[in-house]
C-alpha cells in the first residue's frame, strides 16, 4: 500500500512533494491495522475449543445399549402361554441358551456367533409349517446360570437379522 | 510537530533497506499462539481419550447393533462380576460404593444422590431387599428426576438370573414405557 509512493520517491530523487506528504502516508495504515483488521484468531480458537468440548461431552453421555422387554410383562402375558404353545407358533424362532453357554436355534446347536447369525437368517427366511413367510419373532430362552455375554450375543443376533419382536425369558431349571 | 514527524518517517523510508528490515523484525518475535493452541488441543484430546480406570469401568459385552441411550435420563444400575457366579448390584454408574443403609429415610436420601450421579450405592444382596431398593430407585427417578429409561450395565460374566432379577424388579415398579436396556460396547 505504501510501496508505490516510496518507489516513486526514490526514482524522483528522494524529495517527496508536499502534496504527497499532506495526504498522510503512515496514519491510514495504523488506523487500518488497529480498527479494520480486528484480529479474529483468538475468538475463533476459543469457539473451536468450546465446540470440541460440547461435542465430546455429548458423545460421552450416550451409552450404546440393547433394549430388552421387562420380564414382568412377559410373565403375565407370554409366560401364561405355555412353552408348548410358543414352540408351535410358526411365527417364533426359539433360541435356547444352556448353562454351559451353548446356543441352540430351534434345537440345532450354533457353534459360534457367525453360525448363530446364519442359522437365524435361515430360520427367518424359510417358511416354517404352513405360514407363507418365515417367522419374524425371536424368543431367547436363557438358563439362569448362563453368562450375560451370551444373552447379549443372542439379542444382538436377533436385531441383526431384523426380528420384529425379541423376547427374553428365563428357562426353568427343570427344563434341562 | 506533525510535519517533523512525517519528515522523519519519510527519511526513514528513504533509507535503503525498508522491506528487509521489516522481515527481520517479523521473524524475530515469532508468533507462538497457534502452536500453543494446537498443544492445548492435543492435551485435551489425550486427557479425554486416556484409558479409563479399570476399577470403575465395567467390562461390558460387545454387540454390533446397539443404539445410543442418554445416560442423563436413565436410571443406571451396574452389575459387577466377582467371579464364580457372585455379583454385586450398584445403583449408579460405577463399581465401587457404600452399602445402602437399612433405614428407609437414609435410603431415600442416598437413592436421590445416586440418581443425580453424585454417589454410587451398593444394593443389598438379599433378593427381596434388592428388589425393593430397585423399585424405589426407579419410581423416584421417574417421578422426580425425569428419568425415562433404565440402563443395566452388566459385566460379561454375570449370570443371567441376576440381570433377570434386576429387570423383574424394574418391571415391578409398573411404569409404562420405562425402557430397559443392557449397556454394550459397540463392535465385535
Amino acid at each position: 500500500m505504501t510501496e508505490p509512493p516510496t518507489t516513486a520517491d526514490t526514482v524522483t530523487g528522494g524529495h517527496p512533494e508536499p502534496a504527497d506528504v499532506s495526504a498522510p502516508l503512515i496514519p491510514p495504515r495504523e488506523d487500518k491495522s488497529d480498527e479494520d483488521d480486528l484480529d479474529m484468531t483468538p475468538m475463533v480458537d476459543v469457539t473451536f475449543l468450546l465446540l470440541i468440548f460440547f461435542m465430546i461431552t455429548a458423545a460421552f453421555s450416550l451409552q450404546k445399549s440393547i433394549s430388552f422387554p421387562t420380564p414382568e410383562q412377559e410373565e403375565n402375558a407370554a409366560q401364561a402361554r405355555t412353552l408348548q404353545e410358543v414352540e408351535e407358533d410358526f411365527d417364533y424362532v426359539i433360541v435356547e441358551i444352556h448353562d454351559d453357554d451353548s446356543v441352540f436355534v430351534d434345537e440345532v446347536e450354533a457353534s459360534s456367533k457367525q453360525d448363530l447369525l446364519e442359522k437365524l437368517r435361515d430360520a427367518r427366511d424359510t417358511p416354517k409349517g404352513s405360514s407363507a413367510r418365515g417367522p419374524s419373532n425371536l424368543l431367547v430362552m436363557a438358563h439362569p446360570d448362563c453368562r450375560h455375554e451370551t444373552v447379549v450375543m443372542a439379542l444382538d443376533a436377533g436385531n441383526a437379522v431384523g426380528m420384529e419382536d425379541v423376547k427374553l425369558t428365563m428357562a426353568e431349571d427343570s427344563g434341562y | 510537530m506533525v510535519d517533523d514527524q512525517l519528515h522523519d518517517d519519510i527519511d526513514e523510508l528513504e533509507e535503503d533497506p525498508i522491506l528487509p528490515r521489516r522481515r527481520v523484525k517479523n521473524s524475530a518475535d515469532l508468533d507462538i499462539t497457534p502452536m500453543i493452541d494446537i498443544v492445548f488441543l492435543l492435551l485435551i484430546f489425550f486427557i479425554v481419550a486416556s484409558v479409563p480406570d479399570p476399577q470403575v469401568e465395567a467390562d461390558l459385552p460387545h454387540a454390533r447393533h446397539g443404539k445410543g441411550v442418554d445416560k442423563q435420563t436413565s436410571v443406571i444400575f451396574t452389575v459387577k462380576d466377582l467371579g464364580d457366579g457372585q455379583t454385586e448390584v450398584y445403583l449408579g454408574n460405577g463399581k465401587r460404593g457404600d452399602l445402602l443403609p437399612e433405614a428407609p429415610g437414609d435410603q431415600d436420601a442416598i437413592i436421590r444422590k445416586a440418581l443425580a450421579g453424585h454417589a454410587i450405592a451398593l444394593l443389598p444382596a438379599d433378593p427381596d431387599a434388592q428388589e425393593d431398593a430397585i423399585r424405589r430407585a426407579v419410581l423416584e427417578g421417574n417421578k422426580n428426576q425425569g428419568k425415562t429409561a433404565v440402563l443395566v450395565k452388566a459385566e460379561k460374566g454375570v449370570p443371567f438370573h441376576v440381570t433377570h432379577q434386576v429387570g423383574k424388579a424394574v418391571g415391578s415398579a409398573g411404569i409404562e414405557g420405562m425402557g430397559l436396556n443392557f449397556a454394550v460396547i459397540e463392535g465385535q
